[in-house]
């Protein structure tokens, strides 16, 4: 792996602690995110995905255990503003995370609030509307987007403070599947071509399925990681947590069984297609 | 309780310079007990078509026949239309407002005035359909439970109703994998056990597929596609045109077959597409032994 750039160690989190409601989120969660990887985290309702995702930034901090994001300690409130500008975070519902009235407004409002001068903001801006394809609607009103705009806006403004990792906490669950892809494509464009580390918290086996590294969550720990192929292999396990695999690995599961020598760490339809016809 | 919509034609903001039409030349019959599968990319008329269904938007132009009765004439009781007509709107557990499970499912019923024992009948008889135990969860507060059982108490809300016709904008968007086979699997029920008829909206193409017996597929304010899922999924470059895309198993039977395989264009799930390909393989495998 490349150089680490956050870093759990032993994470810890209780909502409630001490009290009659207390819930263990997180229970002892070791992982080391490199800088410039993709990373898909997937996980059955309440297994502790999004707790973990807002330990990213220091939205929540460890009850116990340590993050870091490029070596800062998330606990020192010192390092707070670092630490928010350095991970952006893009959250589910397209609707409420827009909140001015013109598209370029929006997209400035976080290296306003960081103090940026005014024409460096302007720069900015438009390149962080040209990065996620939106330039040509930096005058439009938010609330006249489609749902994938809008997350793509949302993602520019995270651009606009330069951050050196985007997380995705469920930000296409609300899209319909062209949002989707639109808002999947320009994150994997800009992990790519900008070197922005990306975390992608999803539902959608199919999406985790393009990442570098999958990590699988359960009831608060880490219950697998690895390559997707890795992962998606063991069917059996996934399926117990009520995860489905992606459609192209049931399928090959099944050609198996009936004796077909169909290989055990396939993916996507295109492979499938070679499988079948080879070229 | 048949549906009947003629030349319907809904514009937002009619008159103004900000006027949008959001439907228009939508005839769809929706017959007594079908289970339709309504989808459409972001934007393309669904919610406003599905609005009309209980009279909570009017027709700019043409009409809307529930049971014979016009919802827009003077005749319509539109009280009545919307008890028989349920909808289920999408994140319904915002909607969610009681101080206990109970009173929230009871809400619908208390206002039509029934008594209070036919009111717990009702709920109970809802809780129990959606999967939740009136009894253990009735007197809990509905903002203590996890995203899928709060989607179920809304969901039972509209059922305590006792409509003939429910219509489910989304009801599993934003659930894990298990979550949304629990409600669509309720959802089910209810269609084949209580004869409902189902409206369904979904972006979900692979899984209306599995549940639909028909699918209307709506782009850009009007009905593009309409047929059983075996019939639309072998349109895949209408759907690929409005943005819907293809499921992954119809994507491979049609490279396959453009690759010149014998195989099925309709099959949508795993085990048909498993079958079509293990048999055209051991053919295949016959052929070559033939000739060797």
């Amino acid at each position: 792996m490349t150089e680490p750039f956050i870093t759990l160690e032993r994470v810890t989190y209780s909502y409630n602690p001490g009290q009659e409601a207390e819930l263990l989120a997180l229970d002892g969660v070791d992982l080391c995110i490199g800088s410039g990887e993709f990373i898909a985290i997937i996980g059955p309702n309440g297994s502790g995905k999004s707790t973990l995702a807002k330990h990213l930034n220091a939205l929540l901090i460890p009850t116990q255990g340590v993050v870091r994001v490029s070596g800062m300690d998330t606990r020192e409130p010192g390092n707070l503003w670092e630490v928010r500008r350095s991970v952006g975070m893009v959250f589910q519902n397209p609707d409420n995370q827009l909140v001015a009235t013109v598209v370029e407004e929006d997209v400035a409002f976080g290296p306003e609030n960081l103090g940026v001068p005014p024409s460096e903001i302007r720069v900015r801006v438009a390149q962080a509307l040209r990065l996620v394809g939106m330039g040509e609607h930096a005058l439009r009103a938010p609330h006249l987007l489609s749902g994938g705009q809008k997350q793509r806006v949302a993602i520019a403004g995270v651009l606009a403070m330069k951050p050196r990792c985007l997380v995705l906490d469920e930000a296409t669950a609300m899209l319909d599947p062209s949002g989707r892809d639109e808002v999947l494509a320009t994150a994997r464009r800009l992990n790519r071509e900008e070197g922005l580390t990306v975390v992608h918290i999803t539902h959608f086996m199919e999406e985790a399925a393009g990442a570098d590294r999958v990590v699988v969550m359960d009831r608060g720990r880490i219950f697998l990681e690895g390559s997707p192929r890795e992962v998606f292999r063991q069917v059996r396990k996934l399926e117990r947590l009520g995860l489905e695999v992606p459609s192209m690995v049931a399928l090959a599961g099944r050609l198996r069984a009936e004796g077909l020598p169909v290989p055990d760490d396939l993916l996507f339809v295109e492979e499938m297609v070679e499988f079948l016809c080879p070229s | 309780m048949p549906i009947l919509i003629e030349g319907l034609e809904h514009v937002y903001m009619a008159g103004t310079p900000r006027q949008v039409t959001a439907i228009t030349g939508i005839d769809l019959m929706i017959a007594d007990g079908e289970f339709i599968g309504l989808i459409g990319p972001t934007g393309s008329g669904k919610s406003t078509l599905v609005q009309h269904l209980n009279g909570l938007l009017r027709p700019t132009r043409g009409r809307v026949l529930v049971d014979g009765v016009d919802l827009g004439g003077p005749k319509a009781d539109l009280r009545s239309v919307r008890q028989k007509v349920g909808l289920v709107f999408q994140y319904p557990e915002h909607q969610l407002f009681e101080e206990t499970v109970f009173d929230d499912v009871a809400f619908g019923p208390r206002n039509l005035g029934l008594p209070e024992s036919e009111v717990r009948k009702r709920v109970e008889r809802a809780l129990e359909i959606v999967g939740l135990s009136p009894g253990a969860i009735g007197r809990r507060s509905p903002f203590a439970l996890s995203g899928g059982q709060t989607r179920r108490v809304a969901i039972a809300g509209v059922l305590a109703m006792e409509p003939k016709v429910l219509v489910l904008d989304e009801p599993a968007a934003g659930l894990d994998p298990r979550g949304r086979n629990e409600i669509l699997g309720h959802v089910l029920d209810l269609h084949r056990q209580h004869g409902l008829t189902v409206v369904l909206v979904s972006h979900n193409l692979e899984e209306v597929a599995r549940l639909a017996q028909r699918l209307v597929v709506m782009a850009g304010g009007r009905i593009v596609l309409s047929g059983t899922p075996r019939e639309v999924f072998s349109q895949g470059d209408v759907l690929g045109q409005v943005g819907l895309g293809m499921p992954a198993i119809p994507r491979l039977m049609a490279e396959l077959r453009r690759r010149g395989k014998d195989v099925r264009a309709d099959a949508l799930t795993v085990e048909e597409a498993t079958s079509e390909i293990v048999r055209y393989w051991h053919r295949d495998a016959n052929r070559v032994r033939a000739h060797a």
